[in-house]
């Protein structure tokens, strides 16, 4: 394996990790808070639903996705009429990764938001900020631990993601073909140093992640008492 | 409707609780007075827009924030309103100074000066760069205050401040309230249990017992009169008696109270002068028999009116006898009750009110009471607060004053303290303590 196609599968795996993670954040953040804070009819219906990724077989979550996406799909013709064809691209990758990333955050957020004493916030409604900027000055970061801890979940998870996105993506080497992906075929077609070198880079990817994490959830720590 | 500064009118249903408030008042620095539980901090989130009540009318400083008639509630954000909560819940993200500038927008223009004084008056320009947990417990409370200060407040909610606080740092953060609450001239709410406290603080004093309230007027009037009075179980003094000096001795001074129980009492004063005394329960003894080797000052002969066990406790209702002045008359009646001297049931509480602070509550309206239970006494709008003077009466020359005692259950037993059981009243007279 030459270095070049060892940079492309590990900068197309950060890219398929990152989308996925930023795009389903503000979602999970805004869906923690109300699981966290508010009483709705169907609460814990949204609570499962939000879960089941979690649970079920990556690669049934997968399957869904692609009976979802796909061509023949409810969701296919939305995508052929846009002109964009989901499955099989890298895009795919990155929804499967969001999906099955997406409870991590979730839960994650919710836990962090159900920890805070509503009365910071209370005193912050009474001092005249409103709903929003009482959200982003004192909710958020009071949980941005949580928040943090969460995402980073959210990210490893996408980066490893093997099951859902062999459905929806396949291993189509230069295309969709991440660290995870790359690694199995590798041991599947015997080359053993190929698949070792992934692992290599899977294991620096991840080891970097958890320390910068580290790092900023202790800088950041909040006294509380 | 009443042209008063401050309104509060409002219904609050639970499931366990009820709250229901109507009262006005004028002077600028109320104190909510009640126990834990009495809706003091139910009252105050409902006032903060915080809870939801039913149709409130709430006007502070003559500014409505709620007026049904209007369909005006303004939401908590605008109520302009500065809240220190009982637990001073700075926020931990922020360094000091971002705190009290937290409120500040809100001020605009005037901002910087608002935020000055507030740091001035609690003195706490050294702590700005500081995080919130770097801070002692005095501090945090100041920064509070302050940051409720720097929002340009309406009016100014304390819940009780100095609760969170032990009593050495009580004191010390206790002048920088009072500064506060002198050098500002927006009304100012301030919760409190303690007694010492509200009278300390407040120029009326609202007392709310189980989500009602029960008395409201001038801190002196209010605390120790007989609907407050077993509220104020921590200060202790709720034996309260009016009087007027008598003897100015060498020996010590005596007072005859208005019930014409002559009291001898540790503190000098000139004769004619008029007092109110205040003593504790363990300093009020009973006995059988007449306590011959003791000093026979300030002894009563009493009968007991009602003994209600509380626990391992129990109060006892006294009536004392018309004449007892002394022990000396009153020995004869005794001699048949075989007990020896008790000296005994000195339990942590007695109280004991008169006869002449119910009838003046009723009739000379210095204290407003409203019991729910008793309509008929109170009048429609009975919450307006009149900071009148007591104009107090000459008592009556035998008037008698009832007297509560709450004494240990085994005292009980060995004294036969039942209804109509004659006893002995003995207040040392180290204990009394003047109050007015």
């Amino acid at each position: 394996m030459s270095a070049g196609e060892l940079v492309a599968i590990t900068s197309l795996t950060l890219r398929v990790g990152l989308v996925a993670t930023v795009s389903i954040l503000p979602a999970a953040v805004a869906l923690g808070y109300l699981l966290a804070r508010r009483e709705f009819p169907g609460r814990s219906v949204v609570q499962a639903m939000v879960a089941l990724p979690m649970v079920l077989p990556p690669v049934a979550v997968g399957l869904a996705l692609l009976l979802l996406l796909g061509r023949r799909g409810p969701l296919g013709n939305v995508w052929s009429l846009l002109g964009v064809d989901l499955v099989f691209t890298w895009w795919a990758a990155a929804l499967a990764a969001a999906v099955v990333g997406f409870p991590l955050l979730t839960r994650a957020c919710e836990q962090s938001f159900a920890e805070i004493d509503t009365r910071f916030e209370e005193v912050a409604v009474t001092l005249g900020l409103g709903r929003m900027r009482t959200f982003f000055r004192v909710t958020l970061p009071l949980a941005r631990r949580g928040v943090l801890y969460g995402t980073l979940l959210a990210f490893t998870r996408a980066l490893g993601e093997f099951g859902a996105t062999t459905l929806v993506a396949g291993i189509i080497p230069g295309r969709t073909e991440t660290l995870a992906l790359g690694i199995y075929s590798r041991v599947q077609l015997g080359d053993d140093a190929g698949a070792l070198a992934l692992c290599g880079a899977s294991f620096a990817i991840a080891l970097t992640a958890l320390l910068v994490a580290e790092g900023r959830l202790r800088r950041k720590r909040a006294p509380v008492e | 409707m009443s042209d008063a500064a401050n309104q509060i009118q409002l219904r609050l249903r639970r499931r366990n609780f009820s709250l229901e408030i109507d009262i006005t008042w004028n002077p600028r620095v109320a104190v909510i007075f009640g126990p834990s539980g009495s809706g003091k901090t139910t009252l105050f989130r409902a006032v903060l827009g915080l809870l939801r009540s039913e149709r409130p009318r709430i006007r502070l400083g003559g500014v409505w924030l709620d007026d049904p008639d209007r369909q005006l509630h303004l939401p908590p954000a605008q109520r302009g309103l500065g809240w220190v909560p009982q637990d001073p819940t700075l926020f931990p993200h922020l360094s000091v100074e971002d705190n009290i500038r937290f409120g500040s927008a809100r001020v605009g223009t005037d901002s910087g000066q608002a935020l000055r004084r507030g740091i001035d008056a609690l003195e706490i320009g050294d702590l700005l760069d500081r995080r919130v947990d770097q801070l002692s417990g005095g501090e945090r409370q100041r920064v509070a205050i302050a940051r409720a200060l720097a929002s340009g407040p309406r009016a100014l909610l304390m819940d009780e401040p100095l609760a969170a606080l032990d009593h050495p740092l009580r004191a010390r953060v206790l002048p920088y309230l009072l500064r506060v609450r002198d050098q500002l001239d927006i009304p100012v709410l301030y919760i409190t249990h303690d007694p010492d406290e509200a009278l300390l603080v407040g120029e009326i004093v609202i007392v709310l017992d189980e989500g009602r309230v029960v008395a409201s007027g001038p801190p002196h009037e209010v605390l120790w009169s007989r609907p407050v009075l077993p509220l104020s179980e921590a200060l202790g003094l709720e034996n309260v008696l009016d009087g007027r000096v008598v003897e100015a001795g060498a020996t010590g001074t005596t007072v005859e109270t208005t019930g014409g129980l002559r009291l001898v009492v540790p503190v000098s004063l000139k004769s004619g002068e008029r007092v109110r005394l205040g003593f504790r329960a363990q300093d009020v003894m009973l006995a059988t028999e007449p306590p011959g080797s003791l000093s026979a000052r300030n002894v009563f002969e009493a009968t007991v009116t009602e003994c209600m066990p509380r626990g391992d406790s129990a109060m006892i209702h006294l009536m004392p006898s018309r004449k007892a002045a002394s022990a000396k008359g009153a020995q004869r009646s005794q001699r048949q009750r075989s007990a020896s001297v008790e000296v005994g049931p000195w339990a942590d509480f007695a109280a004991l009110s008169s006869e002449a602070e119910r009838s003046r509550a009723g009739t000379a309206n210095e204290v407003e009471e409203r019991k729910p239970a008793e309509p008929a006494r109170s009048e429609p709008k009975a919450n307006e607060v009149e900071e009148r003077k007591p104009a107090r009466s000459e008592p009556k020359a035998n008037e008698v004053e009832e007297l509560v005692a709450k004494v240990t259950s085994s005292a009980v037993e060995k004294l036969a303290l039942r209804s109509g059981a004659r006893v002995f009243v003995i207040i040392k007279a180290h204990a009394i303590r003047r109050l007015a």
